[in-house]
């Protein structure tokens, strides 16, 4: 009996130090701020006013927090695709490269993960910059005169989707790279004899072994999009005009430049549900494609 | 018995000794001050704390700069608030003072001044008056700005242009704009800063004949007709003439001091940069004297005031010392050398006085002073805690304006819903 209990306890216990972290860190402060999301929260007398659904009626009233959905729903649209595709196309072509540029390379996607976001999108801002901007000088080498990217309400969340490609296709390249050598050679070893084309063998073995690596890299690069913030802060604040306002920004936007906690903490819970939602769709869909070996 | 009796006294001399610096140590006021200043700037506070921590052996003041200039300043204040951990004293941008006052509860130095008899008139009336509230002295003036007119003398030259410091009108700069537009090596004739805050909207709304809103009546006034002349006067430029390109207020300086933009206007804060990192011959003028219709040019006071957030007894009196001695004689006149921005200490703002040979080498700096000598208006403060969300708005609507999204009708019509929604009026 004794046995029995202390079976079904013991992974509790070794779990315990990291449920504990994460209840803390995470729980505790989401249930906080959907208590908040119900109240109007004075951050300088501490006061805090029961309010009802009044955050939320005033949310969804609010035209700039639709608007904002509105641009995280094309921020992840133009991003993720783009870095999952590129990262599947570039592990693919750095595995079939010999010699010491396959390590070279390797490196070389990996660098954004490990640059600091801050530097890298003050980088961006000066390749996207309307003059002397490297964007624009080698486009004008082709006649095309480039657009004040960044000043722009049709460019500037181009411009930011292209700084999050850039973000994430290099760790979605080493998650494939890892994908592609768990693929076993025998497979490709039958192809061959069989007499399959490079693409056949792509899409009847590559593709669809990879498929679990793709639904994690596409769900991760999903949340990560949904959560993007510190890009949109550092390069744009949220303009122009609100045209790469996203729902992170919005949400700290109105906590912290207009201390308007109650509505803050409403978007959050929102988003969060939101988030929670739709990655369990995805998934749902997802897993239904998701072949293992 | 002897050995351990010397020990014994040893022991106590000891205790005492260290009691004796615990309590030194004890009366040491420890004091902390936040500001918005980096690099360079940051270099000048933390020399000029330097020399207040060595005069003043019982404070120790310590300082941070905190980024994202004044909003940035505001929000850590705030999200510190909550905690309770505010710095003793801060600077704040001149935009927010009625908010420290009824939002931070800032200090009223009114029983320090009367205690020590500080004369209030060694500092200028009007800079002065930006942070006092009826008979109330909240603070001091730190740092003033006004905005002023940039221009590359070599393009005025090239262009065959008679440049003056003193325009008379709006339109004659409009003119200039569009003659130096017209110099192909270069991208564009004119900038506004727009994007920081509305300042320079309501330099402009002033300049011809208009006000923001009445507070006391809650009416909007900025989208009446002077507010309509101005985004007029801006259209002409931007998309009819296309004198003034699109960029953002970096980009336009950083522009200009490529020699790629012709004027400028922008903040006296970069009167020394401009002046120093310019590969050019920078020149500076006042703004127009009047609009088409004779309305005076209005120069609102931008910069930042030094408020005092302690509120013990003990710290608010050390803090006082503190503010004392940043607005005096030994702390501001890096305000004016080292940051570019006017000093609200007469002492330090006489051309003659004891920064004259800084004067005779930056002669420019005195057009600024000329502006506030003439009267500063107030940089506009929405009650309690709005301005930064009506600022948002405001510039929000106006950048799509500038952007070609919205008609001026459109711009002013949202600017005025969306303040009156947020104040509720």
């Amino acid at each position: 009996m004794f046995y029995k209990i202390k079976k079904k306890i013991e992974p509790y216990f070794y779990l315990s130090p990291a449920l504990i972290l994460y209840g803390f860190f995470f729980v505790a402060p989401f249930i906080y701020a959907l208590y908040v999301s119900f109240n109007d929260w004075n951050l300088m007398t501490g006061e805090m006013q029961w309010l009802g659904l009044e955050n939320y009626r005033n949310l969804v009233n609010d035209e700039l927090f639709w608007y904002s959905i509105r641009n995280t729903l094309l921020y992840v649209v133009g991003r993720v695709p783009f870095s999952v595709a590129l990262g599947l196309v570039y592990a693919i072509l750095i595995e079939k490269t010999r010699g010491a540029f396959r390590g070279f390379f390797r490196f070389v996607f990996f660098l954004p993960i490990v640059f600091s976001i801050a530097a890298a999108s003050l980088s961006f801002q000066l390749l996207f910059a309307p003059r002397r901007g490297f964007i624009n000088q080698f486009l004008s080498l082709f006649g095309i005169i480039g657009p004040n990217w960044l000043n722009y309400s049709n460019t500037a969340l181009i411009a930011i989707i292209i700084v999050g490609i850039w973000q994430s296709f290099g760790y979605n390249v080493i998650l494939y790279i890892a994908g592609l050598k768990n693929i076993d050679d025998s497979y490709y070893d039958a192809a061959e004899i069989d007499g399959a084309t490079a693409w056949q063998k792509f899409r009847f073995i590559t593709w669809p072994l990879l498929t679990p690596v793709t639904f994690f890299v596409f769900v991760m690069t999903m949340l990560f999009s949904f959560r993007v913030f510190d890009v949109v802060q550092i390069m744009t604040g949220g303009g122009p005009s609100n045209a790469t306002n996203v729902i992170s920004f919005y949400v700290w936007q109105e906590a912290f430049r207009f201390f308007n906690t109650g509505v803050a903490s409403a978007a959050a819970a929102l988003l969060f549900i939101v988030m929670m939602l739709l990655t369990l769709f995805v998934a749902k869909k997802m897993q239904e494609r998701v072949h293992y070996q | 018995m002897i050995k351990k009796n010397f020990l014994v006294i040893i022991l106590l001399i000891a205790l005492v000794l260290t009691l004796g610096v615990t309590s030194v140590q004890a009366e040491v006021v420890e004091l902390e001050f936040w500001h918005v200043f980096s690099a360079e700037r940051e270099q000048a506070v933390d020399e000029k704390i330097d020399i207040f921590n060595q005069e003043h052996e019982n404070i120790e003041v310590s300082h941070q700069s905190v980024p994202g200039w004044y909003g940035g300043l505001l929000e850590q204040l705030q999200t510190y608030a909550v905690v309770g951990q505010l710095p003793d004293v801060t600077l704040m941008g001149l935009s927010m003072t009625n908010f420290m006052r009824t939002g931070f509860n800032t200090a009223s130095l009114n029983s320090y001044i009367e205690e020590d008899n500080y004369d209030l008139g060694q500092l200028d009336e009007k800079m002065l008056s930006f942070t006092q509230h009826e008979d109330e002295t909240y603070g001091f003036p730190y740092a003033v700005s006004t905005p002023l007119l940039f221009v590359n003398r070599e393009h005025f030259d090239e262009a065959g242009i008679e440049f003056t410091r003193e325009p008379e009108t709006w339109e004659q700069v409009k003119e200039w704009a569009i003659e130096l537009n017209n110099l192909d090596h270069t991208s564009g004739g004119i900038a506004f800063q727009m994007d920081f805050d509305v300042w320079q909207f309501q330099t402009m709304l002033e300049s011809f004949g208009g006000e923001m809103a009445d507070l006391e009546a809650q009416e909007v006034l900025f989208d009446e007709e002077p507010g309509q002349r101005v985004l007029q006067y801006w259209e002409e430029l931007r998309f009819e003439e296309e004198a003034w390109p699109l960029m953002d207020g970096e980009q336009a300086a950083e522009e200009f001091l490529a020699g790629d933009l012709s004027m400028i206007m922008s903040t006296t804060g970069n009167l020394t940069t401009f002046e120093r990192d310019a590969s050019f011959d920078v020149d500076a003028g006042l703004l127009p004297a009047e609009d088409e219709y004779g309305n005076p040019r209005s120069t609102p006071g931008g910069g930042s005031g030094i408020f005092i957030l302690a509120e013990e007894d003990e710290r608010q009196q050390a803090s006082w010392e503190f503010v004392k001695f940043m607005v005096s004689e030994t702390a501001q006149p890096y305000v004016v050398e080292e940051m570019g921005y006017m000093t609200p200490n007469l002492a330090v703002s006489d051309p003659e006085g004891i920064m004259a040979d800084f004067f005779a080498e930056y002669p420019l700096v005195e057009l600024s002073y000329q502006h506030a000598e003439e009267g500063l208006s107030d940089w506009f403060n929405w009650p309690e805690d709005t301005t930064n969300r009506i600022e948002s708005r405001m510039n929000d609507h106006l950048i799509s304006f500038i952007s070609g999204e919205k008609t001026a009708e459109e711009a002013l019509e949202a600017s005025r819903s969306d303040v009156e929604a947020i104040l509720d009026w």
